[in-house]
């Protein structure tokens, strides 16, 4: 969306973060297992950015977002939000910290009471942090309806009343009802209609520049996050492998997940289409429960075989390394395999490549 | 209706119909009882040939889906129906329950959305499999088993032996709709309905579902019809497209003439209002309003509120459609809809048909070489 400069300081800071969910049950602390959601993921967000988080279904992603709003407790790990640590805040000052990061959630349809009028569920965060008077929230209503695009008398309706672009209003209206600082935004628009989507993107980037706001958005749609990212974190089971600004990851991905990734991406260009050879990862995601040893990836990796199963990769896990001469980082052992690939060229030919 | 089962599809497909379509569909309409009726599809005619891969793209609500399940009445009760489907000659709007329960499966295989909701939970996927293998071949249990691990094996799922003892839950989500793939596939079902067969996997098992589509149905010649509201997902897996819009087939043409040369203003904007992956837009750019509410269609084009070349013809008459004007034509004596109707008829999305749109005031494709220039 907008450009932050890479100084811009942070407004969230996440070190080491783990989140386990415990499984099974069993006496033995052995015969209990633990999905391992979030291992070992450090990340900030800088203030007036827009980050992404992109990765496949139990990459974590979701989960690390819950963590940041702290609506779930860290296994291990640290987030800082404005410099305060998130796990030595409670009662009065987390409801402070509370009221400057709020979620905006997929679906609509889902996120929004139906027995209560819009009115009340815009003015719901005001209520519960004792914002203004009646009246005052009355107007601040009316306010944030005018802000995200919703005639004024949508305030007197219900949630049936209104499609899932304007359900989906509704719900950022109410997040910004307390001036938050972070919107943390989770599949935003992957449950709205194809033709009211940009719309939808639109109002954020507008809101983001008239409110300075900071985005965490999680999406699973390349071609959007490109559209309204400036930084991109590609999360694979659990793990960070990537994290750059959103432009050198579309030109010049360095992670073999990454690669593939970008280059399973349907792309609605019949000519980019038939020409197009997919790099097809084998197999599925292995479970959180039991994450491979050594780089998570390596039992689907492309570059791994081609390298002829080096040891590195299955005995190793790869740090998030800076990326060098550049900005960011990669989590491979042979980022510079990665660069000389076929692999990777083809791919970016048919993502860039339109006659 | 046993002589159109798997065995006499040997050659490229089943045996086409009088008109030499493998399916013809004519002024299909599909309404929803309720306070206020849902008119979900109304009056939609297209012919699908053997072997063909078409795509039907559109937005929920559109009448996508309950166009397509109602070919072989697979909608609840409360649901009207009307027009004429014939299947390889058979008129499936005249036969009973019963002979259409052979023809679904037999004849028309269908992959739905969610793997998990066409996979029973509390049976094995080797059972389900099994039973499936047994209904269409007289085969014992035992040869049935075989055969059932012989199918996931080619639909991908590795240690397919050992696999076929799970259930449903155990397989992962792209597993699961590879192993409702090899139970819609095994009859050799002259016609394959996918609706939204990868909108509910992640990205790298999208692509593996797609080429195994692709691949099942280009081996057996089967006819697809490939349900989306994702054009990336119809751009690289169909040969033609029908896009569809508050209950009709407002654009169809070659996959290539859609994407290249979009002719229906709602095509054209869905376009531009997607994001793209090969770089960043200034701004997105979007389309105003909402999809129309099928209780409450109005007179006249249901995408004229939000469309930016509408007329004023557009608030009144709903436009059929109709062959698209050449440039040269185009710029000759004008679009004239009236005059192009009365010479070309009601024409209908078929193979290798012409370029239709139901629009007054379409974009015009630019001028071919032989032709003068016109714009829209």
């Amino acid at each position: 969306m907008s450009a932050v400069s890479r100084d811009a300081p942070a407004l969230v800071e996440v070190e080491h973060l783990r989140v386990w969910f415990p499984t099974g049950r069993g006496p033995s602390a052995e015969r209990r297992g633990h999905i391992k959601a979030v291992d070992g993921v450090s990340f900030t967000v800088r203030q007036g950015e827009t980050l992404g988080l992109v990765g496949e279904s139990g990459c974590g992603k979701t989960t690390t977002a819950r963590a940041i709003l702290k609506l779930l407790e860290p296994t291990e790990g640290r987030i800082a939000f404005d410099g305060v640590d998130l796990s030595t805040v409670s009662g009065r000052e987390l409801r402070l910290l509370r009221r400057r990061m709020q979620p905006v959630f997929q679906d609509p349809f889902a996120s929004l009471n139906p027995k209560r009028t819009v009115a009340r569920i815009v003015a719901e965060p005001l209520v519960i942090h004792r914002q203004g008077t009646r009246a005052e929230r009355r107007d601040r209503v009316s306010e944030l309806l005018d802000t995200v695009g919703l005639p004024p008398d949508a305030a007197g309706r219900y949630p049936h009343a209104f499609s899932g672009g304007q359900r989906q209003r509704i719900a950022i209206a109410r997040a910004m009802a307390l001036r938050p600082d972070l919107i943390v935004a989770d599949e935003p628009v992957s449950s709205l209609d194809v033709s009211i989507r940009a719309q939808i993107l639109n109002l954020m980037s507008d809101l983001q520049q008239e409110f300075r706001l900071t985005y965490v958005v999680i999406a699973h749609d390349l071609a959007l996050v490109r559209q309204v990212t400036d930084r991109v974190a590609v999360m694979y089971l659990g793990n960070i492998v990537e994290l750059r600004p959103t432009e050198d990851l579309y030109r010049e991905p360095l992670h073999p997940y990454t690669v593939a990734l970008l280059s399973s991406a349907p792309i609605p260009d019949t000519g980019a289409e038939a020409t197009r050879r997919r790099i097809v990862l084998e197999g599925d995601v292995p479970s959180p429960a039991d994450p491979p040893a050594g780089c998570r990836f390596h039992t689907r990796c492309w570059l791994r075989r081609k390298l002829d199963n080096p040891d590195i990769c299955s005995g190793e896990t790869p740090p998030l390394t800076p990326v060098e001469g550049g900005e960011g980082a990669v989590a491979c052992h042979f980022p510079d395999e990665v660069e000389s690939s076929s692999e990777r060229r083809e791919t970016l030919v048919t993502i860039a490549g339109r006659e | 209706m046993k002589s159109l089962s798997a065995e006499t599809t040997a050659g490229p497909a089943g045996p086409p119909g009088a008109d030499g379509h493998l399916l013809s569909v004519r002024d299909l309409r599909v309404t929803f009882r309720a306070k206020r009726p849902v008119r979900a599809v109304n009056g939609v005619s297209y012919d699908l040939a053997a072997g063909e891969h078409v795509g039907l793209v559109g937005e929920s609500g559109s009448g996508k889906s309950a166009g397509a399940l109602a070919l072989v009445r697979l909608l609840p009760d409360y649901a009207e129906l009307d027009g004429s489907v014939t299947l390889a000659g058979a008129d499936l709007m005249s036969l009973s329950e019963r002979e259409l329960r052979s023809i679904r499966g037999d004849e028309v295989g269908i992959v739905y959305q969610d793997p998990f909701s066409s996979l029973n939970p509390v049976l094995t996927v080797g059972k389900q499999l099994t039973e499936v293998v047994r209904k269409h071949r007289s085969v014992g249990a035992r040869a049935g088993r075989k055969e059932a691990a012989r199918l996931l094996e080619t639909v991908g799922v590795p240690n397919a032996e050992e696999r076929i003892a799970d259930y449903p839950h155990q397989f992962s989500g792209g597993m699961r709709q590879r192993a409702v793939i090899a139970m819609a596939v095994s009859p050799r079902p002259a016609l394959l309905i996918a609706d939204e067969p990868t909108t509910a996997l992640d990205v790298t098992v999208q692509a593996q579902i797609l080429e195994l589509l692709q691949q099942l149905t280009s081996e057996h010649g089967t006819t697809m019809l490939l349900i989306t509201h994702d054009l990336g997902v119809v751009a690289g897996v169909t040969q033609r497209l029908m896009v569809m819009y508050a209950g009709r087939i407002v654009e169809a043409s070659s996959t290539e003439d859609v994407f290249a040369r979009p002719a229906h203003p709602y095509t054209v904007a869905l376009h531009r209002s997607l994001p793209r992956i090969d770089t960043r837009q200034e701004r997105l750019v979007t389309i105003e309003g909402q999809p129309p509410d099928p209780s409450h269609l109005v007179e006249g084009c249901p995408f004229a509120p939000r469309c930016p070349s509408r007329i004023d013809r557009c608030a009144v008459e709903n436009p059929p459609l109709m062959t698209l004007p050449t440039a040269r034509r185009a710029a000759a004596a004008g679009w004239e809809p009236l005059a192009i109707r009365e010479r070309d008829g009601n024409p209908v999305p078929g193979p290798a048909g012409p370029h239709l749109t139901a629009c007054w005031n379409p974009p015009v494709p630019e001028a071919s070489s032989t032709g003068a220039g016109g714009n829209g």
